[in-house]
């Protein structure tokens, strides 16, 4: 059929760009190592051996590391090995990068799924609420609610839960073991920054599908208000709201960062913070690589998913511009 | 007949700020802050730094309005000097990226065919980096500090503002006017920057003043994490670190710079979408990281 | 007999203020069909929807409309919903905007049933779009509007619109969008429906070819009315002269567009709407307003 073709094309340019990102962020990630002000063998070595390293093993780590050759051999040689999935060694622990991400990946990955559930969750339910009852109290309060909320930045949010709801009233616990028992504050913490951006696009969303004409017709035909909301008004709006899906994944990725931070939730985020800390530039490497693949993934996704969703965007030849 | 460059919904806000109740709100709460951070140290006359151990902890009083901290420092007075701080880096930040979003966009409108076709990559190519994690790249990198956090922040936080900007430059650029400014005789580059470039950039601060908030946000956050601004300095990130130790005895500690930061947020929230009007504000800041 | 459309003494006032509908009596009877005409906020889309009860809220109605001889003005939702589609059906002008992109045409026919949470009847979706002329109905109706000319689509729109032969039907600039010659092929599928059919339009060739009566509206308010053929051809009214004079008849020359600009309707009435356009206005005109009598609403109607 036609429009499979046409999804392909799409598709294959969407490969390609999420590909062309990937290098420019390899180059971001691979100046990190020249750019570091001062020499990375001495600062691995400290760590291990000792605060002072002689010369000798100085220029052996070096010549170890490949730092006296030329720039542009090293970068291809760094491609090469992520290619592979090596991501060299933490200069603080001397692991596998890739090691380290993996045992921490599976941390954030429930963190951050869960939060993306709840959010999605709460944003469409009080989006319904809100373009259904438009103008009215329940609307108000849920628009005030979402600027409210977007106000208090997770962060924020997160130590004020932290302190007040698990010192004081004594839910849950400080220090978060990375599993389902103590799930539940950070993942609202990291939700809630997410549906307060997400509530106002989706209710304009909403109310702009539910003035359209194909939503007049549908109710001469005599239609429900609630048949309306959810066979037609919805739909439409959530293709729409795709663009703000992977914005919001984008926000995951990132505010799982300081929300692992307030929690001390044992993720990738912690690591990363860890990492920066104390200057461990392959972490910080390998975090740039896979959080810009995490959220260009997610960007190309939504506009693909809008593709398919949408006949009319199926048929169409040229990609649409953004 | 003249036809307006832009069409109504993008042309230069009338001060509809002042008409909306929200938006009268919003710019009380933004001159608050800034003539709190601006004038009030002054007028406070107190040292942020000035250690007193005679007074740790205290709740606020007389002479401390919002008490002190654990070394006997008035929170007031770091608050404020605090939001100075903040403030300014978040300014740096938001305007910097304004204007190199601008002449990125701009230019890429202007260039048209190849030129634009290159630009719009490279915009496309920013856009999917999330901000923090260049923050956290350059940081991490060349170390902790208000300065690294601003470069890092700059680094792609003007891709945002260029990929608006070329969207809405190649819309006034089809516009009737500039093609007859063209037709006259004046070169297109000299017809965008006459007739496009205040419109497109009117629009662009329309955008920045929420994105003030949330990079006001950005470098809490990140200087809570300890990536930014270094103790003893003040800075609101900070303070909520340095609080957390101690949040039994002092809870004031957590609660001022938390409201502050919460009210800044509101106001550059309130006052943007005043300005914006009615319509997918929201989605103006697409591009725009989201920041925790 | 109970005429299936009723208009009595309407009025529609807005929640922003704006008088829309001021004082109309309108009927329509089985299998007639009236058109009514006007520029652009004379009112005539907004006595559409309040027919259908789907005016937007804060819309005030007052006067009484009838669908069958029920009450639409302040009805419940539930009897509203009763009578939509199944009584009264509607027509809109862009057939693209008004069918759901993201499904089949199928599926928007499929609405007429659905919407009453019924199922159609095997086989009557693929029947109704036969009855209107639509080829290879079955393998198309699993195709998507984008995939569908205009008058097509239209047809299909038709067919959701009359499915459970409602006795009167609204069509709300049926053929605006769609290509002149289209527009009698899709007023001639409309009429044979059968159904009363309300049509508002401002193609003035459409009108003469198929209304048998015709409602002229300014400013809310009905100021000629008459059977088709007299209205058209020799209006009493300086409006309706004036719309016949702004229509471009070949070799008439360059249509002449009317002068000034359109009413403003958020104010009580002053005299008669038309007249700071009108070429016969006078002090009295100004002053008092002229009610429809004998099929027209001015001091000096004159044929053209």
């Amino acid at each position: 059929m036609l429009g499979v073709g046409a999804l392909g094309v799409a598709a294959g340019r969407a490969v390609g760009q999420i590909a062309a990102t990937m290098l420019v962020a390899s180059a971001l990630a691979f100046s990190l190592v020249p750019l570091f002000p001062g020499d990375p063998a001495f600062a691995i070595l400290s760590q291990a051996v000792g605060p002072l390293p002689s010369a000798e093993a100085i220029a052996g780590k070096r010549a170890e590391l490949g730092l006296d050759r030329p720039l542009a051999e090293r970068y291809l040689s760094y491609l090469s090995s992520v290619g592979h999935g090596d991501l060299t060694r933490s200069w603080v622990s001397n692991t596998p990068v890739s090691e380290l991400f993996a045992s921490r990946a599976g941390a954030t990955a429930l963190l951050a799924g869960t939060a993306l559930a709840l959010a999605l969750a709460t944003t469409i339910a009080l989006g319904l609420i809100s373009a259904a009852g438009s103008g009215r109290w329940p609307d108000e309060l849920a628009r005030t609610l979402a600027i409210g909320g977007a106000a208090i930045p997770p962060f924020v949010l997160g130590l004020l839960c932290l302190q007040y709801v698990v010192i004081k009233l004594g839910v849950g616990k400080v220090v978060t073991d990375g599993t389902v028992h103590t799930l539940a504050l950070p993942a609202a913490v990291l939700a809630t920054g997410i549906a307060c951006l997400w509530i106002r696009p989706l209710r304009a969303l909403l109310l702009d599908a539910l003035t359209s004409p194909a939503v007049l017709v549908a109710q001469a035909r005599g239609a429900s208000r609630a048949r309306v909301l959810f066979v037609h008004a919805l739909p439409h709006a959530m293709v729409g709201f795709l663009p703000f899906v992977a914005l919001g994944v984008g926000g995951l990725i990132t505010g799982a960062l300081v929300v692992e931070a307030v929690f001390s939730w044992p993720g990738l985020g912690l690591l990363v913070v860890e990492a920066v800390r104390r200057r461990d530039v392959p972490v910080i490497q390998g975090f740039t690589l896979y959080a810009t693949f995490a959220y260009v993934v997610a960007s190309k996704g939504a506009d693909l998913m809008a593709r398919v969703l949408d006949p009319r965007l199926r048929s169409a030849g040229a990609w649409a511009p953004r | 007949m003249r036809v307006r460059l832009l069409d109504r919904a993008q042309r230069m806000p009338e001060r509809g700020v002042l008409h909306t109740p929200r938006g009268r709100v919003g710019l009380a709460l933004a001159l608050l802050v800034l003539l709190g951070v601006t004038a009030g140290p002054p007028l406070l006359g107190t040292d942020p730094a000035a250690q007193d151990l005679s007074i740790l902890l205290t709740g606020p009083s007389g002479a401390h309005p919002l008490g002190t901290d654990q070394f006997g420092r008035d929170v007031l007075a770091r608050l404020l000097d605090g939001g100075r701080r903040s403030l300014s880096a978040a300014l740096v930040v938001v305007s910097g990226s304004l204007l190199i979003g601008l002449v990125v966009g701009a230019t890429a409108a202007a260039l048209q065919g190849a030129g634009d076709a290159v630009l719009g990559r490279v915009i496309d190519l920013a856009l999917g980096i999330p901000a923090l994690v260049a923050a956290l790249a350059i940081v991490g990198t060349l170390g902790p500090g208000l300065s690294n956090l601003v470069l890092g922040l700059l680094l792609t936080g003007w891709a945002a503002y260029a990929r608006i900007a070329r969207g809405l430059a190649m819309r006034g650029i089809d516009r009737l006017d500039v093609l007859s400014a063209r037709l006259a005789g004046r070169s297109l580059g000299r017809s965008v920057a006459a007739h496009v470039i205040p419109a497109v950039a009117a629009q662009l601060v329309v955008v920045a003043t929420v994105d003030l908030g949330f990079t006001v946000v950005a470098l809490a956050s990140l200087s809570y994490l300890g990536l930014g601004v270094q103790p003893p300095q003040a800075e609101w990130g900070t303070m909520l670190l340095e609080s957390q130790d101690f949040f039994v005895a002092a809870p004031w500690l957590l609660l001022a710079p938390a409201a502050v930061i919460a009210l800044t947020v509101a106001a550059t929230n309130l006052l943007g979408e005043a300005l914006a009007g009615p319509g997918l504000a929201g989605a103006e800041l697409a591009g725009r990281e989201t920041a925790t | 007999m109970t005429p299936p459309l009723r208009f009595a003494a309407v009025d529609v006032t807005y929640s922003s203020g704006v008088r829309a509908v001021r004082g109309v009596d309108l009927v329509v009877e089985a299998g007639q069909c009236v058109a009514v005409i006007g520029e652009s906020g004379c009112g005539k889309t907004t006595l559409a929807r309040a027919a259908l009860g789907l005016l937007p809220g804060g819309a005030a109605v007052t006067g009484s409309i009838q669908v069958g001889g029920v009450e639409v003005a302040g009805a419940r939702p539930a009897v509203l919903r009763r009578l939509r589609g199944r009584r009264i059906g509607l027509v809109t002008q862009d057939p693209f905007a008004s069918c759901d992109p993201l499904r089949t045409v199928g599926h928007h026919v499929a609405e007429a049933w659905t919407a009453h949470r019924m199922r159609p009847p095997p086989g009557a979706v693929v029947a109704a779009l036969d009855r209107l002329g639509i080829p290879r109905a079955e393998a198309r109706s699993r195709e998507h509007p984008h995939q569908w000319s205009g008058g097509m689509l239209q047809r299909a729109t038709i067919a959701a619109a009359s499915a459970h032969e409602p006795p009167v039907l609204i069509a709300d600039e049926p053929t605006s969008a769609l290509d002149a010659d289209r527009a009698h092929a899709i007023l001639a599928a409309l009429r044979a429906t059968h159904a009363g059919l309300l049509l508002i339009s401002h193609d003035l060739s459409v009108v003469a070819g198929h209304a048998d009566q015709v409602a002229v509206m300014y400013a809310g308010r009905i100021v000629e009315y008459g059977p088709a053929s007299r209205v058209l051809a020799a209006p009493l009214h300086p409006y309706t002269a004036a719309l016949r004079a702004a229509e471009p008849r070949p070799g008439h020359g360059l249509p002449e567009g009317l002068a000034g600009g359109p009413p403003r309707l958020d104010q009580p009435d002053a005299g008669c709407a038309f007249a700071p356009r009108c070429p016969l206005a006078d002090a009295r005109c100004r002053r008092e307003l002229p009610l429809l009598l004998s099929g027209v609403a001015c001091h000096h109607a004159v044929p053209a």
